[in-house]
């Protein structure tokens, strides 16, 4: 608002010159605003269908001839550039006149807008007059647009880059070109479009100004942050705007994104040449003949106030190339195809159908169904451009039946595309050879290999085929048969593609091909170059039935020179016997490899399969080595997890247990050496992998060490996690009171016994080899000295006195005590994992 | 080991020899060397166990001395050993010694292993296959060599042809007339030699189409024979003469220097001989002549 009154002031104060340019184009001016888009929206009509805008009311067509200059000796006559109006419905030439028109006419009510060099042009469109016309200077005529008596135009250069970048945009009265008001800028501009009261300008490729009709002044801008704005189109049905994709102009717009606003993906993205929606709006379209235009994608909106899609009318895009037409329903699949005589020049989608001019000045409506023609006109002219405005152009039938549309198939039109001997379209023939391989019927892919074979097959369409047979996954019996067919000079019957055939064969896994790889094989006809590849195919998709042939090739040419600078043929032949040829197979391979005559890269070829084999089976016994090195690292991680942090006393004690025998014997001795010997103790310290060190004896006489040392040393226990731990084993010598016996303790006799026993019935509690009376009791007082009477049977923890009472860390009670051993000497202790020593060894 | 190579160096000096006297006519199970003749060859087939197992040798120079000495041996008994050569593959000189030697051999029993190299890669190994096949009296060679005809190589299309002229028959003709006119040249001469008179005149419209000297070739064949009649060989050389120019005068002069000298009994001859001087009359010795195909 203070924008708008600070603007009037200065309009104001400068004397009302309507001329005088207005606030427009600024970097500075805020974009994507939605309350400054809400007015301009709020200001458009309803959406509309399609109509004519034109002043005679009829669809009208103004058209640009290109000269014609004829040969030497012909009878027709030469022309000039011309500029023509034709009335579509009534077949009535308008008016025509010499004029070299550089663009594209735009039909604008009653005026026709069109460039010469240097100038814009205006024309009455009913007779053809000029009405006016302005310099251009050096910049180049790009479009205008009008709504009631203005007009606004735009000119502007630098497009295609460089520093020089400006743009013009005019608004005048339509009929008499007098100036309301004009913006000239340092930046490119694109064809602006009008509707409800506002201009909008496409500019630098990114923005849409939208300024007032009556004054010029820009009232919102939008920006888009992630696209490209190439063109603005204002239609009944609304405002679009886009490069690739098409936006619908809304309130969503002001997001500035496609995700934020009503936004259709560009349709037909994977059509050659990457077609627009829209002729780029930066770049005047030729009024001369040029290729710029004749590639395009024609579709008219639905009038809809729907913001979350663009609806198509009829559901259609149609995209042309050049004579060729495709016609496409709006999830992108064919319709149908259709190729005229000459090169469309304009084309408009209607409701029932597509309506094109061509090159030769004829008309033609093709049927929204099935693209048969249903209407067409003849000019009789040869055209460089048209400017058309027919609405929803809707005529009367007229054209004769074509005898050839009662057979005409999608199939059949496609392959009439991809055969058009017109090699400028090649890559819309290739696009036809993608259409046809999507297709069902298996007889396409005959019809494709008899294209690939045709001589006159450019390069590239010959790779689109070989392209589409790889992926496709019907036909391949077609494939198959033609591999019967073989070189013949005498009736001029060339070798089958089977650079094209065998790798689709070996795509789709066709077993069955193998009888007509193998023959092929053995042709000498087959191309040296493809040779390799029909090889593969027999081994790939053969079995040891393939090994003779095999080995016949192989055997045949190992030593010629044909294959003397590259013998990839013999080692893909040798590859396959080495496969499928078993022992048999290797050995004639080794026979063959060890022949001086064999040329040397077959030689090579040969060596590499053992090789491979062999290194490859290296690799394997290494990772089979690698793979149990691991499992094993991994059991024993396992069992390490496993272990008990320590050992018990009855693992310790099962161990002395299993070599009783071995102690008795050296007890026995010492016994009789000392019969008053009451128990032999061992303390020792036990390692976690289940070795013993610093073994002590009690008693620790001489012959009595010397004799179980032997025995001790060798023990093993269990394995355990902590690094080491304390340990004690004693021996007692002396029975259990007889009444206190139980039964079994006096059969069994002498206390090893006992001890094995009782291992063996109490789960190797800690009690075995102790004296019943070195069992604590539970409740039992700490006592010191004594002989370690007895007080009860054993057999549990706790039970007797304290100071008899072999830890499983060895240690001797908590209070020491007198020596339990029997012996007076009072040497070793049993150990403590805590630390703490039991009095009767010795300190360390 | 020396010893038998020295041996064998000996027996093949005494093949060589042999060979390089045949000449053609030998080549086809020709007489040996009369007797007393100092190159009356020793070998026999007895020896064939004796030299075959060279034909193993890692020595090329053995190999084909062995193939010497087996063809020396001129017995069919020789063609399998040299059969089993050529299948296990060998390098191209001698591939293409064995293939010389079952022509020279020229043995019913080759037709198979030679059937089989109609199919090498090699164009060369081919075309010697093809000739040794033209060399083998059998019924079943025309047939072979037809297939000839269709090889993509010209120089193999070329000796099938020229072997159909040599062995073939009028059943040949139609295949003969179908390669001729896909520019397999040597059929021309393959068609004179074995075209009857009713293939004159289907010849004959290749005139003007096909180079002259192509033709020359076949009507050469034509001329000579004695199963096609005088008037046939009149109207062929009035049509010559027709065509004039430089080469039919030559031809046409050679063609007079085959006609017995002095007077001639035999009184078509004698017409012939004097349409064939009016015609030469009629050329111009230089320039002129109707310019016909490419040839001349």
């Amino acid at each position: 608002m203070k924008r708008a009154a600070f603007v009037a002031l200065v309009a104001a104060s400068v004397g009302c010159v309507s001329n005088v340019p207005t606030d427009a184009f600024s970097y500075q001016f805020p974009d994507n605003v939605g309350e400054d888009l809400a007015p301009v929206l709020a200001a458009q009509p309803p959406p509309s269908a399609d109509a004519i805008t034109n002043a005679i009311g009829e669809p009208v067509a103004v058209v640009t001839t290109h000269p014609i200059e004829p040969e030497e000796g012909s009878a027709q006559q030469a022309t000039e550039a011309e500029l023509a109006a034709l009335n579509l419905t009534s077949g009535e030439v308008l008016w025509r006149k010499p004029f070299e028109a550089m663009t594209r006419p735009d039909i604008l009510g009653d005026v026709v807008m069109t460039s010469v060099r240097g100038a814009v042009v205006a024309l009455d469109l009913r007779s053809g007059e000029e009405l006016w016309r302005e310099e251009l200077d050096d910049l180049a005529y790009v479009g205008a647009s009008r709504s009631g008596n203005v007009l606004v135009w735009v000119a502007s250069v630098g497009v295609a880059g460089g520093a020089n970048r400006k743009g013009r945009l005019v608004a005048v009265d339509a009929r008499s070109g007098r100036a309301r008001w004009e913006h000239r800028i340092d930046g490119v501009l694109g064809h602006p479009q009008l509707r409800g009261g506002y201009v909008f300008v496409p500019w630098d490729r990114q923005n849409i100004a939208i300024l007032k009709l009556e004054d010029g002044i820009e009232v919102a801008r939008l920006r888009t942050t992630d696209d490209v704005i190439g063109w603005v189109r204002a239609e009944p049905q609304g405002v679009y705007y886009g490069y690739r994709g098409i936006y619908k102009l809304n309130e969503r717009s002001a997001s500035g994104t496609k995700e934020g606003s009503t936004y259709r993906v560009a349709p037909l993205a994977d059509a050659p040449r990457e077609p627009l929606v829209q002729d780029d709006g930066y770049y005047p379209t030729p009024g001369t003949r040029s290729a710029r235009g004749r590639i395009r994608v024609y579709y008219e909106p639905e009038p809809t106030t729907e913001t979350e899609g663009i609806p198509v009318e009829g559901d259609r895009f149609y995209f042309v190339y050049f004579r060729y037409v495709f016609a496409f329903d709006g999830e992108e699949n064919l319709s149908w195809a259709r190729v005229l005589p000459r090169d469309i020049v304009r084309a408009h989608a209607l409701t029932n159908g597509v309506l094109t001019i061509a090159e030769d000045g004829n008309a033609r409506l093709l049927g929204h169904d099935e693209g048969k023609i249903v209407w067409e006109q003849d000019y009789d002219l040869e055209l460089a451009s048209a400017g058309l405005d027919v609405g929803d152009f809707s005529p009367a039938p007229n054209a004769e039946a074509d005898p050839a549309d009662a057979d005409r198939t999608l199939r059949s039109s496609l392959l009439r595309i991809a055969g058009d001997p017109d090699n400028r379209l090649v890559p819309a023939r290739a696009f036809a050879v993608e259409l046809l391989a999507k297709m069902e019927e298996p007889e396409i892919t005959r019809d494709l290999l008899d294209l690939y074979a045709q001589r006159s097959t450019p390069g590239a369409l010959r790779e689109a085929i070989g392209n589409a047979l790889r992926v496709r996954e019907v036909g391949t019996e077609y494939l198959v048969s033609a591999l019967d067919q073989h070189y013949d000079y005498l009736d001029d019957v060339p070798a089958p593609p089977l650079g094209l055939i065998v790798p689709a064969l070996l795509e789709q896994r066709v077993d069955g091909a193998v009888e007509g790889l193998v023959a092929h094989m053995m042709d000498h006809e087959t191309p040296r170059e493809v040779l390799p590849t029909v090889i593969r195919g027999v081994v790939e998709l053969g079995d040891e039935s393939v090994v003779p042939p095999l080995q016949t090739f192989l055997t045949l040419y190992h030593a010629d020179s044909l294959f003397e600078e590259n013998a990839d043929a013999l080692a893909v032949a040798a590859e396959g016997i080495f496969r499928h040829g078993g022992d048999e197979g290797r050995a004639l391979l080794q026979a063959l490899m060890a022949q001086p005559r064999t040329e040397e890269p077959a030689q090579v070829a040969i060596q590499g399969l053992f090789d491979r084999e062999e290194a490859q089976a290296a690799a394997q016994a290494r990772a089979e080595a690698e793979a149990a090195e691991r499992a094993a690292a991994e059991a024993a991680r396992a069992e390490a997890a496993a272990r008990p942090t320590k050992l018990s006393q009855a693992q310790i004690n099962e161990v002395f247990v299993a070599h009783t025998e071995h102690l008795r014997g050296c007890i026995e001795g010492e016994l009789e050496r000392n019969p008053r010997l009451g128990m032999v103790r061992f303390a020792f310290i036990i390692n976690n992998d289940g070795t013993t060190e610093e073994m002590r004896y009690a008693p620790a006489s001489e012959p009595l060490v010397e004799c179980l040392r032997p025995v001790v040393g060798d023990l093993r226990f269990p394995q355990f996690r902590q690094r080491r731990q304390r340990a004690s084993f004693t021996v007692s010598l002396r029975s259990t009171p007889e009444a206190e016996q139980t039964e079994d303790e006096m059969v069994m006799g002498p206390w090893w016994q006992r001890a094995q026993r009782r291992s063996e019935t109490q789960g190797g509690e800690r009690n075995i080899g102790r004296p019943w009376w070195q069992i604590r009791r539970v409740d039992a007082p700490s006592q010191g000295g004594g002989d370690g009477g007895p007080e009860g049977g054993g057999g549990q923890e706790g039970d007797g006195p304290w100071w008899m009472e072999g830890e499983e860390d060895g240690s001797g009670g908590s209070g020491g005590g007198p020596d339990d051993s029997g012996d007076d000497s009072g040497d070793g202790d049993s150990g403590d994992a805590d630390g703490e020593q039991p009095w009767w060894l010795p300190s360390e | 080991m020396n010893q038998s190579r020295g041996r064998l160096a000996a027996l093949a000096i005494v093949a060589l020899g042999l060979l390089s006297a045949a000449g053609a006519e030998a080549q086809r199970r020709g007489a040996e060397p009369a007797e007393g003749d100092s190159r009356r060859p020793t070998l026999t087939i007895a020896e064939l166990d004796t030299v075959t197992p060279q034909l193993q040798s890692a020595d090329p120079d053995e190999v084909r001395e062995a193939l010497d000495l087996l063809v020396a041996m001129d017995d069919a008994r020789v063609v399998e050993p040299i059969a089993e050569l050529l299948r296990s593959g060998h390098r191209d000189r001698i591939t293409d010694r064995a293939l010389n030697a079952l022509k020279v051999l020229a043995s019913p029993r080759a037709i198979e292993v030679l059937s089989e190299f109609r199919h090498h890669r090699r164009a060369s190994a081919r075309r010697r296959a093809y000739q040794a096949l033209a060399a083998i009296e059998d019924r079943r060679v025309p047939g072979l060599l037809e297939r000839g005809l269709r090889d993509s190589d010209r120089s193999v299309r070329g000796a099938a042809a020229l072997a159909l002229g040599e062995v073939g028959s009028e059943a040949n003709l139609e295949i003969l007339f179908v390669a001729f006119e896909r520019n397999v040249v040597e059929a021309a001469i393959a068609i004179g030699k074995l075209g009857g008179e009713q293939s004159i005149a289907r010849y004959t419209e290749f005139l003007g189409r096909e180079p002259l000297g192509v033709m020359l070739s076949g009507y050469h064949e034509f001329l000579r024979r004695d199963d096609i009649g005088v008037e046939k060989k009149t109207a062929i050389v009035e049509r010559l003469g027709e065509v004039s120019g430089t080469m039919v005068r030559r031809f046409l002069q050679e063609y007079l220097g085959t006609f017995p000298s002095g007077r001639i009994r035999n009184r078509e001859l004698r017409e012939l001989k004097e349409v064939v001087e009016q015609t030469l009359r009629r050329i111009p010795e230089s320039g002129g002549g109707v310019t016909m195909g490419g040839g001349q």
